[in-house]
C-alpha cells in the first residue's frame, strides 16, 4: 500500500519516484509544499495510465525562491511524496 | 514571451494540430487497413468522386489574415470531426484490438513524416489551406470507402457526423451563469463537479475527475498543464492555441502575475493572490470567474454571454454587461 497523507501535512517532493509515473514536472522536484486536496486513488483513466498510481493529492508548493510569492497548486501521486518537518503551517482549502 | 494575439504562433499551432490528426489519427488507420488488405488504393482513388458528400466544402476566404486563420481553424475542426467518426466506424468493424504501436505513437518504424510549412504569413496560410484541402479529400474518400464496404450506411454516417459536435466553452459559460444564480447548485458543483454536471447530461466518460475553482477577491486561479495539455476537453472542447504553447506553460508557473499582464493584458489587483493550478490527466480544472459588477437582475442566458473562454482558464476577465449589450 502506498503511503497516505493528510490535509495540512507538509511534504517534500522526491526527485525520482522509481516508478513508471513520470507526471511530476521538473520545476517541482525536490521542492516542498502542503497537502491541500485529497483525491484518493484515481481509476478509470485508462486512456492515460492503465496501472494505479496510488492516492493523488493537491500539493500547494512553497513559493519559488526569488519569486514574488505566488504559489502553484500541483496534483501529485503519493509515491512521489515524503513527509517532511512541519516548518510552515498553511491554510487548507 | 509570445502574446496571445501572436498570429504566427497561432498559425504554427494550427499546423501542429493538423499534423497531429493527420499523422497520428487518420493516416495510420488508412495504412493499417491497406496493409491488412481490408481496403485497396484503388478503393480510395475510385471513391474520390463521392468524397465531397461527406466533408464540407471549404468556407469562403476571409478578408484579413486573422479571418483566414480563423477559417482554417474551423475547417480543421471539420477535419477532426470526420476523423473521429471514421475511427469509430473502423474501430468497431475492423480494428477492435488496435495496438498503440500501430497508431504511429510509440514505435519509430510506424512514425509518419512531418511536413513543415514555411515562408511569409500569407504563404503559410495559403499553403496550409491547400494542404488541409488535400487531407479533407483523403478523409472524404476514406468515409466513402467505409460506406461502399458496407461497414456503415450513408444515412448512419451522416447521422454520426452531425452528432459528433465537439463540446465548446459555452458549456462552461452556461454552468458558471447557473452557479452565479443558484447557490445550492454551486454548492453541489463545488462538492462534486462531475456528478453534478452528469445530472445535466454532460457525459464526462473520459474525465476521471473534474474540479471547479471559484475566484474570489482574495484568490484568482489560472490553469495550465506544463507536462502536456490536460484540459477539460469533454466539457469545454479544445483549449485556445496558446494553452499548448511552451511559452505560456513555462512563463505562467514562473511569473504568473507578469505573464497574465504581458501575455493577456490581465492585471490582477495586488491584494488578490494569483494561484496557478498545474493539471495532470487525472483531475481537470475549470475556473469559475467572479460575477461582474452591474450584472444584477440578469437571467442565466444573459449571464452566460459574459463568460469568455479565457475567463474559464483564468487568463481573462468576464465581459461587462454594458459591453455585451445585455444590461
Amino acid at each position: 500500500m502506498p503511503k497516505e497523507f493528510t490535509l495540512g501535512q507538509r511534504v517534500r517532493i522526491k526527485r525520482e519516484s522509481g516508478g513508471t509515473n513520470r507526471r511530476v514536472p521538473e520545476y517541482a522536484r525536490g521542492g516542498k509544499g502542503t497537502i491541500v486536496r485529497s483525491y484518493g486513488v484515481v481509476t478509470g483513466n485508462r486512456h492515460d495510465h492503465a496501472e494505479e498510481w496510488g492516492p493523488l493529492y493537491g500539493v500547494l508548493l512553497d513559493p519559488a525562491p526569488g519569486s514574488s510569492g505566488e504559489r502553484v497548486l500541483l496534483d501529485i501521486h503519493a509515491p512521489w511524496l515524503e513527509e517532511t518537518d512541519a516548518d510552515a503551517t498553511e491554510a487548507v482549502d | 514571451m509570445v502574446h496571445s494575439d501572436d498570429l504566427d504562433a497561432h498559425l504554427r499551432s494550427v499546423e501542429e494540430d493538423m499534423e497531429y490528426w493527420r499523422t497520428k489519427r487518420l493516416e495510420p488507420r488508412v495504412f493499417r487497413l491497406l496493409r491488412k488488405g481490408e481496403i485497396s488504393f484503388s478503393d480510395i482513388i475510385t471513391s474520390a468522386g463521392s468524397a465531397g458528400k461527406h466533408v464540407p466544402a471549404p468556407p469562403a476566404g476571409g478578408a484579413t489574415q486573422e479571418e483566414m486563420v480563423a477559417a482554417l481553424e474551423l475547417r480543421l475542426g471539420e477535419f477532426i470531426r470526420g476523423i473521429l467518426v471514421a475511427s469509430s466506424v473502423i474501430g468497431s468493424n475492423v480494428l477492435n484490438e488496435e495496438g498503440r504501436d500501430e497508431a504511429g505513437v510509440y514505435d519509430g518504424s510506424f512514425k509518419f513524416g512531418h511536413r513543415r510549412v514555411d515562408g511569409t504569413t500569407d504563404d503559410r496560410i495559403s499553403e496550409l489551406d491547400r494542404y488541409l484541402g488535400e487531407e479533407m479529400l483523403l478523409l472524404g474518400c476514406v468515409l466513402e470507402v467505409l460506406v461502399r464496404k458496407g461497414w456503415v450506411t450513408d444515412a448512419k454516417l451522416e447521422e454520426m457526423l452531425r452528432a459528433a459536435n465537439p463540446p465548446r466553452y459555452e458549456n462552461g459559460a452556461k454552468i458558471v451563469a447557473r452557479a452565479w444564480l443558484d447557490p445550492a447548485f454551486k454548492a453541489r458543483m463545488m462538492d462534486d463537479a462531475k456528478g453534478t454536471l452528469r445530472e445535466l447530461g454532460f457525459a464526462l466518460n473520459r474525465t476521471p475527475k473534474l474540479v471547479v475553482l471559484e475566484d474570489t477577491d482574495s484568490v484568482h486561479h489560472v490553469i495550465v498543464c506544463t507536462l502536456c495539455s490536460c484540459y477539460p476537453y469533454e466539457l469545454l472542447g479544445n483549449p485556445p492555441w496558446w494553452y499548448k504553447h511552451d511559452s505560456y506553460k513555462e512563463a505562467i508557473v514562473r511569473e504568473p502575475r507578469k505573464t497574465l499582464d504581458e501575455m493577456f493584458r490581465l492585471s490582477v489587483p495586488g491584494r488578490t493572490e494569483v494561484r496557478v493550478v498545474d493539471s495532470t490527466s487525472d483531475v481537470r480544472y475549470m475556473v469559475m470567474p467572479k460575477r461582474p459588477e452591474g450584472s444584477d437582475g440578469l437571467g442565466e442566458e444573459e449571464l452566460a454571454k459574459l463568460v469568455t473562454q479565457d475567463s474559464l482558464i483564468g487568463v481573462g476577465e468576464t465581459v461587462k454587461p454594458t459591453v455585451a449589450g445585455v444590461s
